[in-house]
């Protein structure tokens, strides 16, 4: 598990903020391209990383490690983007298999298994209420566990098991719905 | 197919370039300058610590790991003589008010279209520090324009008609890289500053001493730290070491560089390549020419990652043995990062264009 050997305090020093940024930044930037597309990304992960700089005196390591506290800022970032997301989800959802290809190879592998359902899978993914998307998205593509992710999120643990569990039946039901449905 | 794994690749994005990664880096550092905060303690350091960092933290990015196709010339010292004698010259250097030192980093992409090598991604780095906190420090850095690497290559660009922008592969994406450099980005730090950032990161180191638990695990070192490595063999050969992963001797050497660009005594560089002169591996690989054209002794290691078999060289100047930077040197690609790329090509480079003790005020 990346996230376990992080449990340690908020980098103190330069030096080793620069450390934490090298550590952390590609999955930082993962996360919100996921969510906000690549070029957004490029400042939202640098400005998650701004942010965590001012704040690092506030950084409680009691309350969890670094990682998700990192997550938290991005996930609170990305929600000042709304309308950006919901364009992105549904520009995904029209893109043909071509442009897939194009942009990034290994998506067409588990693209063409997929094929047909983008439509659908971006039409639920922007409907959801901003709070399970969150919880989905930590948990599907960053890969956080429940606990991490009530800790970025600040939620109780239950919490994120319940939105988790609701936003996934909204998205097997999509998915599943025939073409007339 | 799990629904959960079907969001993921429905949303996934190629990974951030070495360049976004640089510039993100550049930005959140210079941000962590020192500033007042209303209560308590702020999270405070010096422009010259923060450059320090983003410079070692780009070396250590940039660099894989190398190898080369040249074979030793076995007519020349020996790998541990060159770096004893380095380390005599090292001790004797002179200390001056600044330490200035000027880095360009790099990385070789292949352009696909005419079938050769530019090296891109060149942030340059260059910065006065000043040895007590009662001079300014000076920063300044920007990205120089990329250029075909080698004469074969510029004469491939020139049948290619010569373009002055490149779409390039870096990290599973396209980035785009020029032949214009940028302008200057400079930054100063006042004396006021510097001794906010020093007592900050006394602070921080007492209260590491008597509550481990506020000390980062893998926290990189200050300067003070640094130095008292000078007395410590043992402690410096396990920095280097540690820092160095599971490489091994290649990214000891990377380490080593990284760790003689940072504002060290001569005393401290000394000890560093004695360190590297005890450790195995690491061999002479003979005369060499980096992408500026100068004439270097490479002392190498080799090294293997996902993007194939590379030569890790550690760069001395002939007779003095001053060191001239580091690179990876291409023996043979794996993955689409290096496809097309020759045995030979320099694929990434932290090379000092001046790395010295200077009295002249900053300009």
């Amino acid at each position: 598990m990346k996230g376990a050997r992080i449990a340690e305090p908020a980098a103190r020093t330069p030096d080793a903020f620069a450390a934490l940024y090298d550590e952390h930044f590609p999955a930082i930037h993962g996360y919100v391209a996921s969510r906000l597309g690549r070029d957004v990304a490029d400042d939202v992960a640098a400005d998650t990383f701004l942010i965590a700089l001012r704040k690092q005196g506030r950084y409680n390591p009691e309350k969890g490690a670094i990682r998700p506290w990192l997550f938290g800022i991005a996930t609170r970032l990305i929600a000042q983007h709304r309308r950006q997301e919901v364009r992105r989800y549904r520009a995904l959802g029209k893109l043909g298999l071509d442009e897939v290809a194009d942009s990034h190879e290994n998506r067409v592998v588990n693209w063409v298994r997929a094929e047909g359902l983008q439509p659908r899978l971006a039409k639920a993914l922007a409907a959801l209420p901003r709070g399970q998307r969150d919880v989905l998205l930590l948990s599907a593509v960053c890969d956080l566990s429940h606990e991490e992710i009530a800790q970025a999120l600040g939620v109780s643990y239950g919490t994120v098991g319940s939105r988790l569990s609701r936003a996934r039946k909204k998205v097997r039901a999509a998915l599943e719905e025939d073409d007339h449905g | 197919m799990d629904d959960q794994r079907m969001i993921r690749s429905f949303l996934a994005e190629a990974p951030p370039s070495a360049e976004v990664i640089a510039e993100g880096r550049r930005r959140v550092l210079a941000q962590a300058r020192p500033r007042p905060r209303p209560r308590g303690m702020t999270f405070r350091l010096s422009l010259g610590v923060a450059a320090t960092a983003a410079a070692t933290a780009v070396a250590v990015a940039l660099s894989g790991g190398f190898p080369s196709a040249r074979t030793t010339q076995g007519t020349e010292l020996t790998a541990r003589q060159m770096l004893l004698a380095a380390a005599h010259g090292a001790a004797s250097a002179p200390a001056g008010r600044y330490l200035h030192s000027h880095v360009i980093n790099g990385q070789a992409y292949h352009v696909a279209a005419g079938d050769y090598v530019i090296t891109g991604a060149q942030l340059e780095i260059d910065q006065w520090i000043g040895r007590t906190d009662e001079t300014d420090d000076v920063f300044r850095s920007r990205f120089a324009g990329a250029q075909p690497q080698k004469a074969a290559d510029r004469a491939a660009w020139q049948r290619a008609g010569s373009p002055p922008t490149w779409s390039v592969l870096s990290n599973g994406g396209q980035i785009q890289q020029t032949t214009a450099t940028e302008p200057w980005d400079i930054r100063r730090t006042t004396p006021a500053q510097k001794k906010q950032a020093t007592a900050y990161l006394d602070a921080e180191a007492k209260k590491c001493a008597t509550t481990p638990q506020t000390c980062g695990k893998n926290k990189m070192l200050t300067q003070r730290q640094r130095e008292a490595l000078a007395d410590d063999r043992t402690a410096l050969r396990r920095e280097l070491r540690s820092r160095s992963g599971e490489g091994g001797p290649g990214n000891e050497l990377t380490r080593a560089g990284s760790l003689l660009a940072q504002s060290g005594s001569p005393k401290l560089n000394a000890a560093v390549f004695r360190v590297l002169a005890d450790t195995p591996g690491i061999r002479n690989a003979g005369k060499v020419t980096d992408t500026r054209g100068r004439t270097a002794i490479a002392l190498a290691a080799r090294v293997s990652d996902e993007r194939g078999t590379f030569d890790t060289e550690l760069l001395l100047q002939p007779r003095t043995y001053r060191v001239l930077g580091t690179q990876t040197v291409l023996v043979s690609g794996k993955g689409a990062e290096t496809a097309g790329m020759k045995p030979g090509t320099i694929y990434t480079q932290q090379l000092f264009l001046e790395l010295g003790w200077t009295d002249s005020a900053p300009h």
